[in-house]
């Protein structure tokens, strides 16, 4: 009895003196898990210096947090999408200066014309200028 | 701190709601018959070389794809862009809420028109 005690005990000590084969992997991932968080680290700080070098002109700035808020009509931008072509197409045509002899006309016209190359994928400005060359230019669109 | 997170979360409702917007619009003039083709806008990942400086991570794309209806062609897709990129308020209010990139998409295939939107943002200086 006390032989097989003894055996068992000195089973026990050998296993508890055995050295842990694992122990320098699990450091080699401690030690490459803290780099990469190192690098990480490195990474965002350099990123918001750069950032924060960007100095912006005051206008900028002002523009870009108006716009933000800014309510832009999806309608019309549809509208354009859709409509507009046609329209312009249409105006320019028939506002073109050249069909305008009278000097004041033509004046008139060259403006509207303009106005209109100028605004011509944009509808509810477009049915803004035919309005205006219905009433200045005396014709019927 | 707070108004950095209150400004985020504001800028997540912005952004919510212009495709919100847009894709309601889209709808509504397909149903009334006056778009023959419904378009629908959507995030996504953009082209990272039009990034700027408040471009979103991982979400700067603003893509209007075509879903149904009559099949689109290149110059189309080209006038679609254009009227988007004309309106200078909407392209302000895109690079403002994190979009750098705006695509235009066909109903099939990977085919497609894509702008930055930093070149038409006229806000009185460039955008990194």
């Amino acid at each position: 009895m006390t032989n097989i005690l003894l055996q068992i005990v000195a089973d026990t000590n050998y296993t508890a003196l055995k050295p842990k084969s694992s122990a320098p992997m699990q450091s080699k991932i401690w030690f490459w898990t803290t780099i990469v968080e190192l690098a990480i680290i490195i990474f965002l700080i350099v990123k918001h210096k750069r950032q924060a070098k960007i100095n912006y002109d005051s206008n900028i700035e002002n523009a870009l947090k108006n716009s933000k808020t800014a309510n832009v009509d999806m309608d019309n931008v549809m509208d354009s999408i859709n409509k507009s072509r046609d329209l312009y197409k249409q105006l320019s045509t028939k506002c073109h200066p050249d069909r305008f002899l009278d000097k004041d006309l033509n004046n008139k016209a060259n403006e509207i014309f303009q106005e209109i190359t100028k605004n011509q994928r944009n509808y509810k400005r477009l049915l803004e200028l035919k309005e205006t060359a219905q009433i200045q230019l005396n014709i019927t669109i | 701190m707070w108004h950095r997170l209150i400004d985020w979360f504001s800028d997540v409702r912005e952004r919510y709601n212009i495709v919100r917007d847009f894709n309601r619009s889209a709808k509504n003039s397909f149903i009334s018959g006056q778009a023959p083709t419904l378009l629908e806008a959507r995030t996504t990942v953009g082209d990272f070389g039009f990034r700027h400086a408040f471009s979103k991570f991982m979400a700067g794309g603003f893509r209007i794809k075509a879903l149904s209806g009559q099949p689109l062609e290149k110059k189309e897709l080209i006038e679609i862009g254009k009227v988007v990129l004309d309106n200078e308020e909407l392209v302000r209010k895109l690079v403002a809420l994190g979009w750098d990139t705006l695509e235009v998409h066909d109903v099939k295939g990977f085919n497609g028109c894509k702008w930055a939107l930093k070149n038409y943002a006229k806000i009185g200086g460039y955008i990194q």
